[in-house]
């Protein structure tokens, strides 16, 4: 048996009970139609990212990057009336007699992300972005009233002594912003199926009339399972009539009435760039990003104070990273070369 | 106004500029935009405006998805700007310093991001300063109206050239360049008006020519007998050499052009080439001994058939060319209105030739006798064609007359026709728009940034004209003056140039020849 009849069994199987697994009826979930706002408020979005810099044996150094947009969509094109990007970094290490004896943040990032094993350094910097995000939104979202806040990801608070994301919600309300955490891409199985959350949902827009645009609330016992973590209602929504993508939104404000919500989303949904997610997202996730294009500048920063420290500059040029904090010097980036240059 | 910034720059290859400009089709090949570097301010032309392919673009080009907002610059306003922007490619041609206001060759480049805006009057300003014989022909293309000023007595030193496809205004040009030389007084002019458009209107489109402006300095000869504004022009047969011959036919064979030399070595004493063609009687010696061919010499007797008919060539009679040398010596200029005879091609490029090789000698013999003069050629590829060029007096010309005060002035819609080492000799060239990629490269050759000038002479609209030489502080795409009574009075004529009586008098006149009301 070849390798190909392994590959032809395991796609049947997949077919089989993955791809055309009926869906019984009941097991639809209730999907409600709503239309756009015209015009819709402005919209505020929030997304961050990071490029590790350094690896010294247990200790890292990561620049974190957000970017907030405003805008302001007339039916025809977006505007944007406000930008702002900040930037920190973050020294971390994993090493946990050392952290014992740093602050309350690092010790908090340390302990939330214990169980992530090789992963945890990037899973220390992952949670101080969305720190850094939420502090961003709420600072901003404090400035003005009556605009939706939409943040990347799930409205899920870190540490609970970092109560950002309560505190966000809390801002929210009080300036009447419509609060929402839009995920790109969701894995989970609320909805108890095998397909995806998304997936699943996809699956079952057929029952919707045609070029509608829904939203369905994901089963509270998934919510209950987060409870003191979440702020806010999952819900997974279609923003555009043609969209094909189901997106996990976390509703924390105006919980009451979410066809309000998803139709205030909807217009900003509608760029061809990025047909069902919502424009202003993209673009503060593009923002966002920027630090790890412009790693190499930061990286020849971080060489140069470095070296007035001290440091030699081959302890320096072998911590070097890429962006997820893997060492450039790594023994397996050699062993990748090898076995890509050699024929 | 900022129109973008730059990201990508060479002193080889030039600056490449990213737009913010919500439509890039406010940006044209050749403007001129001002980058603003620290030291210097950086005078470009732009070379090229483009979108470049991207990946994006592809994919989502050709949707059918309905209801979405497509993302144009003025739709989506991303973090940096549009999030689909244009380019432009920026060819920098000068360096102003920002302190000194001094010139200099670009050899160095702007910084990344240095901003980039539209040139203005008072950039432009800085780099064409007016000298005392330069004429404005026409305003800069693509800044608010100012009038860019070619100098005169630079352009008439060394030979030039006016090239461009038929219909692009390069008469109107030609005119222009005329008056500018004589209201500058660089120089004289002789015209060979094939169509009667420099006298004193145009037959063609009724304009002012050359004789309404500057009635005490120009005269005009013509071949026909029926302009009584003009002195007759009369020709002397024994003057025709061989070269006139084989230059005005065009056509003739090697056998016929080596039985004219023969005929001409052998020809009596008092006898015209012409005649003595006609009249030549093969002898049995000649045929045997194969110096004639009877089927040779019959043809070659039946095209000096044609010059019986011309009444200017007259034996006796009182040649044209001394008179014309008089006033061409007491600085005058000439006209030669061909009137009927015009559309006959073979006696402009016969009476060219004849005039062009007497001029030639006497220039060659004379200098300092005679004033600088401006021989103005049209259709010049037929007398420089590679072909025939040995036999052509302006290929001589072209290469060796700019010592001797005889300068020749190209016009010509077939550049590529034009023997290069007569084209090298050009030290300035006035390029209209070609359309035929030879003679775009032709009329080209030598200029640099040759690249890039390719492309936007390629692309010119009419009437606008790229100057490129040392007549010009630098090389500059020029939307030519309109050839219009009061513009020409205002923008090149000296205020005292014509007074109103004799413009009265030229008027009546001219009213009387053209029957205008």
């Amino acid at each position: 048996m070849s390798y190909v009849d392994d590959m032809r069994k395991e796609l049947e199987l997949l077919v089989r009970n993955q791809r055309n697994l009926p869906i019984p009826p009941e097991a639809v979930p209730d999907l409600h139609v709503f239309r756009p706002a015209d015009p819709p408020r402005d919209m505020v979005a929030v997304d961050g990212s990071y490029a590790f810099l350094l690896n010294l044996s247990s200790w890292w150094l990561a620049l974190i990057s957000v970017g907030l947009l405003r805008y302001r969509f007339d039916g025809a094109k977006y505007k944007r009336l406000d930008v702002r990007l900040m930037q920190r970094m973050l020294g971390i290490s994993t090493f946990a007699e050392f952290v014992e004896k740093q602050d309350d943040l690092h010790r908090s990032l340390f302990e939330f992300t214990r169980g992530a094993g090789e992963n945890q350094s990037r899973d220390m910097v992952n949670e101080y972005r969305r720190l850094i995000e939420g502090q961003l939104a709420i600072n901003f979202a404090d400035d003005f009233e009556g605009g939706i806040v939409a943040v990347d990801g799930t409205l899920s608070e870190f540490p609970k002594q970092f109560t950002f994301m309560k505190r966000l919600v809390e801002v929210c309300e009080k300036r009447e912003h419509v609060l929402v955490g839009v995920s790109k891409d969701s894995a989970l199985h609320t909805f108890g199926q095998v397909l995806t959350d998304e997936d699943f949902l996809a699956r079952c827009q057929s029952e919707l009339p045609h070029d509608a645009m829904a939203f369905a609330r994901a089963p509270k016992e998934s919510e209950a399972a987060r409870e003191g973590l979440l702020h806010g209602d999952i819900y997974y929504a279609r923003l555009h009539p043609q969209g094909r993508k189901w997106f996990r939104v976390d509703v924390g404000t105006f919980r009451d009435e979410p066809e309000y919500v998803f139709g205030q989303l909807a217009p900003y949904a509608k760029s061809l760039v990025s047909v069902g997610y919502p424009w202003p997202l993209i673009e503060a996730h593009r923002m966002a990003v920027t630090v790890r294009q412009l790693k190499p500048i930061y990286q020849e920063t971080v060489i140069k104070a470095g070296l007035r420290m001290g440091i030699d500059v081959r302890t320096l040029l072998d911590g070097l990273t890429e962006v997820e904090g893997r060492k450039r010097s790594a023994f397996h980036e050699y062993l990748d070369k090898v076995a890509r240059d050699l024929r | 106004m900022k129109i973008g910034e730059i990201v990508a720059a060479s002193v080889i290859d030039g600056l490449v500029a990213k737009l913010q400009l919500g439509n890039p089709e406010e940006l044209r090949i050749a403007y001129p935009v001002i980058v603003q570097g620290e030291r210097y301010d950086f005078y470009c032309l732009v070379e090229d405006v483009l979108n470049e392919a991207s990946d994006i673009a592809d994919q989502l080009a050709g949707s059918t998805i309905s209801d979405v907002v497509v993302p144009r610059p003025e739709t989506h306003e991303g973090y940096g700007g549009p999030i689909f922007y244009s380019k432009a490619k920026l060819r920098m041609i000068q360096l102003i310093d920002r302190e000194t206001k001094a010139l200099s060759e670009p050899q160095t480049i702007p910084p990344y991001f240095a901003e980039c805006r539209h040139a203005t009057k008072q950039d432009v300003e800085r780099i064409y300063e007016p000298t005392a014989k330069s004429a404005p022909l026409g305003t800069i293309t693509g800044v608010e109206p100012f009038y860019v000023h070619v100098d005169m007595e630079k352009l008439v030193e060394k030979p030039f050239a006016i090239f461009g496809r038929t219909g692009t205004g390069k008469s109107i040009l030609n005119k222009l360049v005329c008056t500018a030389i004589l209201s500058r007084d660089a120089g004289s002019v002789l015209i060979f008006d094939m169509h009667g458009e420099y006298g004193v209107y145009s037959k063609t489109d009724g304009t002012e020519g050359l004789k309404y402006y500057f009635p005490g300095k120009v005269e005009i000869f013509s071949l026909d007998e029926k302009n009584a504004e003009a002195k007759p022009f009369v020709l002397d047969p024994d003057q025709i050499t061989p070269e006139d011959l084989i230059i005005a036919f065009q056509d003739l064979t090697p056998p016929m052009i080596d039985h004219i030399y023969a005929i001409d070595r052998t020809k009596p004493r008092g006898v015209d080439l012409v005649t003595a063609i006609r009249e030549k009687q093969a002898t049995e010696a000649e045929v045997e001994g194969g110096q004639l061919h009877l089927m040779v010499l019959q043809a070659l007797q039946r095209r000096m058939g044609r010059f019986q008919r011309l009444p200017f060539i007259k034996k006796g009679g009182k040649d044209a060319f001394s008179q014309m040398l008089a006033l061409i010596k007491s600085g005058k200029s000439v006209v030669l209105d061909f009137g009927d005879y015009g559309t006959d091609q073979m006696i402009y490029l016969f009476v060219a030739n004849v005039l062009a090789r007497r001029l030639f000698e006497l220039y060659t013999e004379q200098t300092p006798d005679y004033p600088r003069l401006v021989l103005f050629l049209e259709e010049a590829h037929k007398f420089l064609d590679p072909r025939l060029v040995e036999y052509s007096i302006f290929s001589r010309l072209a290469r060796e007359t700019r010592k001797f005060n005889l300068i020749l002035a190209l016009i010509d819609q077939r550049p590529s026709r034009i023997d290069d080492e007569v084209r090298s000799q050009l030290a300035n060239r006035l390029v209209m728009s070609l359309k035929e990629p030879s003679d775009v490269e032709s009329a080209l050759a030598g200029v640099p940034d040759k690249g890039m000038w390719v492309n936007i002479v390629a692309k010119l609209p009419l009437r606008t004209v790229a100057v490129l030489g040392d007549a010009i502080r630098i090389p500059t795409v020029i939307d030519v003056l309109e050839y219009e009574d009061l513009k020409v009075r205002k923008y090149l004529l000296p205020p005292e140039t014509v007074d109103e009586g004799t413009m009265e008098a030229i008027g009546d006149r001219a009213d009387d020849l053209l029957g205008r009301g």
